[in-house]
């Protein structure tokens, strides 16, 4: 019915036509829903700093790297800088995905492994139990993998699950707190 | 409220000291006890609130310690977890945990109808009467996460305040209760101290002894009581001892004393006898001589002598006469002066008393150029109360000093209402005599009622007299109630004047009494009298009547004229009934024409005047009596009267009979009252001369035996005193005699006796 009110010139531009606006909007929703969930990812990771305790002298100063997520990185940024006192502050770094990453990770307290890092999980987790850095990822497995904390999506809601056998093998205490809100 | 306020508080303080004691302990220890009680609850409520906000505090802190991470994370079911978890505490309410923007993150309530309130701006502790709330800011770092409100109710505060009142309330009444136990067992040392004293004040009250003494327990106040009564005691003692001594030497005293005078007294009595019997003795034995002197010069008067030897005679009789006069007035005075006067109180006729007073000196001095006037204010009493024959005694005095000094004008009698200061009616009688005689000067007008003294001696020897009559009228005066008062201007004359209580008289006034008839009489008066009081009383007793008064031109009907010795001649203007001329004794001559009247004109005659004119009945009364018998002297009772003297003195009985003789009359002689009576007893007497004094039996005895007996024909007893009359006339009327005379017994004071007997049984026929 709609095609045979286009005229006939137009017809065999059409279908790419919707079909890009289709995409567009798709798109553009999903981008919303992205930096939402971003924003709450943020508050989480700058929070998680709360409950967390390390064996080793800790400083109000806490450095946090964001490994391939753009959109994370840039979101964490802007919230850390706001939630930065003079006793309190925040370090942001990104982790390029082609650098090696045992540089990178030098002095880190926390370390978010974005999209398509699978294959380097297991070298992250091996440095990171060195480090005591707390692992976090939004990728499915991770947590399996030796992974601290693996964020996840529970009727629509964002939650965390905490992976208590391996904390001990990170040399890091998490506050029992933390621990009640964790999903697993 | 005040008075029964007052009353209680009377009642209160009037406790006994036991009672006082124990509501003092009782009172001390409730009051004590319920601050005590007061103060408990409020710090047991204290510090329940205390603990519970430190508990809410705790359980606050807890809570938001464990939410923080839930608050952070977003994660309200966990949250709720932790605030359910609350239940277990069953006073809490509510919880609430609000988000920095204070909206509600999650809640617990006890009882879902609860609202949950907006998040709360202020932090910490809030109290209200019904609940006790927390709230709490929930801190990260510093930074502020979410708020926590957690509300408990009052229950569990109104439980604890009961639970801590009924514990104040216990202790308070056991406190009291153990207080009073303690009390009731202290006070015994406090009143058992107080009460023994208490009896022993009794004791000594109720037998009076005094050398009992107080037991002391202790050393403390009431101890020092005792120590202090049983000092007194001693001092009580002490002195009843001296009082005793001092009673036995006034006793002593007292009977030595009583026995002196009782003594004195005896030896009183017997001079107050001795004096009594002197006076009566010399008042016999004075009299009876002078009687006989008295009454031969009286005879001898009568007899045919030449002129020296009446001369002689005359001084005889008035030497007589003031002898005794002299002799009336000393046992009168004895008699005042001993306390023996007493007055009677019976009513009398006081027109009557004051007429016969002025006829008895009028009489005496009607050879002076004097004229004699009476006045009697016509609404006065009629009778009043009294004693007629001291009253007479007193104004007859006053006449006879104010004729004696008087040697031309007038001596007035005068009767009136006592002038008061406002327009209230008098019931006080005055009466004056005025006279305008030599008067008395100023400087002795205090020596006037002084016994024995005169003006001065000059007038002694001028005018005679013993000093004695106006001491005498004063002191009876006075025992009337009254008070005899003079005002004199010398060389122009004197008034003597006094006042007497009409308390209890008749109401019937003088005017009501002698009306000539009982309706106004509508007639006309004129009334021509120099002698304005006079005529203003005659005025005045005509209008009471009903008389109009009139002036001479207008003809009246009744006119009244005069012709006095010291007043202008005026002659009754011709009137339609009746014209009367008062006048003066020596006035009487041959132009003499109508009906006249003697000085002093009485008030019964002016009665009979318009009486016998109108037509009424003449009123006749003892002075009317005596009138008549002046006017007519020569009308003696019959020669054929039989006459009966019963006298033991010889010389007496020869006077008598010579007096009688001369008159025309037989007497038979009885020497003492037997032989009067036996003489009654068997021949009938017209009238029996009785003297009171004589042996066997007196006169008085005599006349009860003749009274007593029915049948014979009862005589006219004419009773003869030695004695001063008023006190013997009371006896002898009590006795049943008709009349009496004085001695010494005068020709002309027989003669009256026969004119009123002649009058008496004229009238009574």
């Amino acid at each position: 019915m709609k095609m045979t009110l286009l005229p006939p010139k137009f017809r065999h531009f059409a279908i790419p036509l919707i079909a890009l606006c289709l995409f567009a909007a798709t798109a553009s929703d999903s981008q919303a829903q992205s930096l939402n969930e971003d924003s709450l990812k943020a508050n989480y990771l700058l929070r998680f700093v709360d409950f967390v305790r390390w064996e080793k002298p800790k400083t109000g100063h806490s450095k946090i790297g964001v490994l391939n997520e753009p959109s994370l990185y840039r979101e964490l940024k802007s919230i850390a800088a706001d939630k930065s006192t003079p006793t309190r502050s925040f370090e942001i770094v990104e982790i390029d995905a082609n650098a090696p990453y045992l540089d990178q990770a030098k002095g880190l307290d926390m370390i978010y492994v974005g999209r398509g890092q699978k294959k380097r999980w297991s070298d992250i987790v091996t440095n990171s139990r060195q480090e005591a850095t707390i692992t976090v990822s939004s990728e499915t497995g991770f947590m399996d993998s030796g992974g601290l904390i693996e964020f996840v999506t529970l009727q629509n809601r964002l939650r965390f699950a905490l992976n208590l056998i391996e904390v001990d093998s990170y040399n890091l205490g998490v506050s029992s707190k933390l621990a009640q809100l964790a999903v697993r | 409220m005040g008075k029964r306020l007052q009353a209680w508080a009377s009642s209160l303080v009037s406790i006994s000291v036991r009672k006082k004691f124990l509501l003092a302990t009782k009172l001390s220890s409730l009051a004590t006890l319920s601050l005590f009680g007061v103060a408990y609850v409020f710090h047991e409520k204290a510090t329940f609130i205390e603990q519970k906000t430190e508990h809410l505090s705790s359980l606050s802190s807890i809570v938001a310690s464990n939410s923080e991470a839930s608050l952070i994370f977003d994660d309200p079911i966990t949250a709720a977890d932790y605030l359910n978890s609350l239940s277990s505490e069953t006073d809490i309410t509510l919880a609430a945990l609000y988000k920095p923007d204070g909206s509600l993150f999650t809640s617990y309530q006890r009882t879902p109808s609860l609202k949950i309130p907006p998040a709360p701006e202020t932090y910490g502790s809030i109290l209200t009467p019904s609940s006790v709330s927390r709230v709490t800011k929930i801190l990260v770092r510093q930074e502020h996460v979410g708020t926590l409100l957690i509300e408990t109710d009052s229950r569990s505060l109104h439980a604890e305040l009961r639970k801590a009142i009924t514990i104040a309330v216990i202790i308070v009444a056991l406190g009291t209760l153990f207080s009073v136990w303690i009390a009731n067992l202290l006070q015994r040392l406090i009143t058992r101290p107080l009460l023994e004293l208490e009896q022993f004040a009794k004791q000594v009250a109720q037998d009076g002894n005094y050398s009992r003494r107080a037991s002391k327990r202790f050393d403390d106040e009431i101890g020092s009581l005792a120590q202090s009564v049983n000092t007194m005691m001693e001092g009580v003692q002490e002195r009843d001892r001296a009082i005793s001594e001092h009673n036995r030497t006034l006793e002593d005293q007292v009977s030595t004393r009583t026995r002196e005078l009782r003594t004195a007294m005896h030896k009183a009595e017997a001079a107050s006898k001795a004096k009594s019997e002197f006076l009566s003795t010399m008042s016999h034995e004075l009299r009876t001589p002078l009687n006989a002197i008295v009454g031969m010069s009286s005879v001898l008067a009568s007899e045919k002598i030449d002129h020296e030897l009446q001369n002689y005679v005359k001084i005889i009789q008035s030497s007589s006469d003031n002898l005794l006069a002299i002799i009336n007035e000393i046992l009168d005075y004895s008699k005042i002066e001993s306390g023996h006067l007493e007055l009677e109180t019976a009513p009398f006729s006081l027109p009557d008393c004051l007429e016969e007073a002025i006829d008895m000196v009028a009489a005496l001095h009607w050879e002076k150029q004097v004229d004699f006037f009476v006045t009697l204010d016509p609404s006065l009493p009629y009778t009043i109360l009294g004693d007629i024959t001291r009253l007479r005694q007193v104004v007859v005095n006053l006449l006879g000093n104010a004729a004696k000094f008087t040697r031309t004008g007038y001596v007035w009698l005068e009767a009136k209402y006592a002038s008061t200061d406002d327009d209230v009616p008098s019931s006080t009688l005055s009466i004056a005599v005025h006279d305008t005689g030599i008067g008395i000067p100023q400087d002795r007008l205090d020596r006037l009622f002084q016994a024995f003294s005169q003006v001065d001696s000059t007038t002694t020897r001028q005018y005679g007299g013993t000093g004695l009559g106006l001491a005498i009228s004063q002191k009876l005066v006075k025992a009337m109630g009254g008070d005899i008062a003079v005002r004199s201007v010398e060389g122009k004359g004197t008034t003597f004047s006094f006042e007497l209580s009409l308390a209890n008289a008749p109401a019937e006034t003088i005017a009501a009494r002698l009306a000539p008839d009982p309706l106004p009489i509508d007639r006309s008066l004129s009334v021509q009298v120099p002698f304005t009081p006079l005529k203003e009383s005659l005025e005045a007793l005509g209008k009471r009547w009903g008389l109009k008064l009139v002036t001479p031109e207008e003809r009246p009907d009744f006119s009244i004229g005069s012709r006095f010795n010291n007043f202008e001649e005026q002659k009754p203007v011709p009137a339609k009934l009746a014209s009367l001329t008062i006048q003066h004794p020596l006035k009487r001559n041959a132009d003499s024409q109508g009906i006249y009247s003697n000085c002093p004109f009485r008030l019964s005659e002016a009665r009979n005047f318009i009486a016998q004119a109108i037509g009424s009945p003449p009123k006749v009364t003892k002075n009317k009596a005596r009138h008549q018998q002046q006017q007519q002297a020569d009308r003696l009772p019959s020669k054929c009267t039989r006459i009966l003297l019963a006298e033991d003195n010889k010389v007496n009985q020869k006077v008598f009979k010579l007096i009688m003789k001369r008159e025309g009359f037989a007497v038979d002689i009885a020497n003492d009252g037997q032989e009067a009576v036996a003489a009654v007893l068997k021949k009938p007497y017209d009238i029996i001369f009785m003297d009171l004094q004589m042996p066997k039996m007196d006169g008085l005895e005599a006349c009860r035996i003749i009274r007593a007996n029915d049948e014979i024909d009862q005589p006219w007893i004419i009773g003869f005193t030695a004695n001063v009359e008023s006190d013997a006339e009371p006896a002898m009327r009590a006795a049943g005699m008709n009349d009496f005379l004085s001695k010494p017994v005068k020709d002309e004071r027989v003669r009256q006796a026969l004119y009123d007997y002649k009058a008496q049984n004229a009238f009574a026929l």
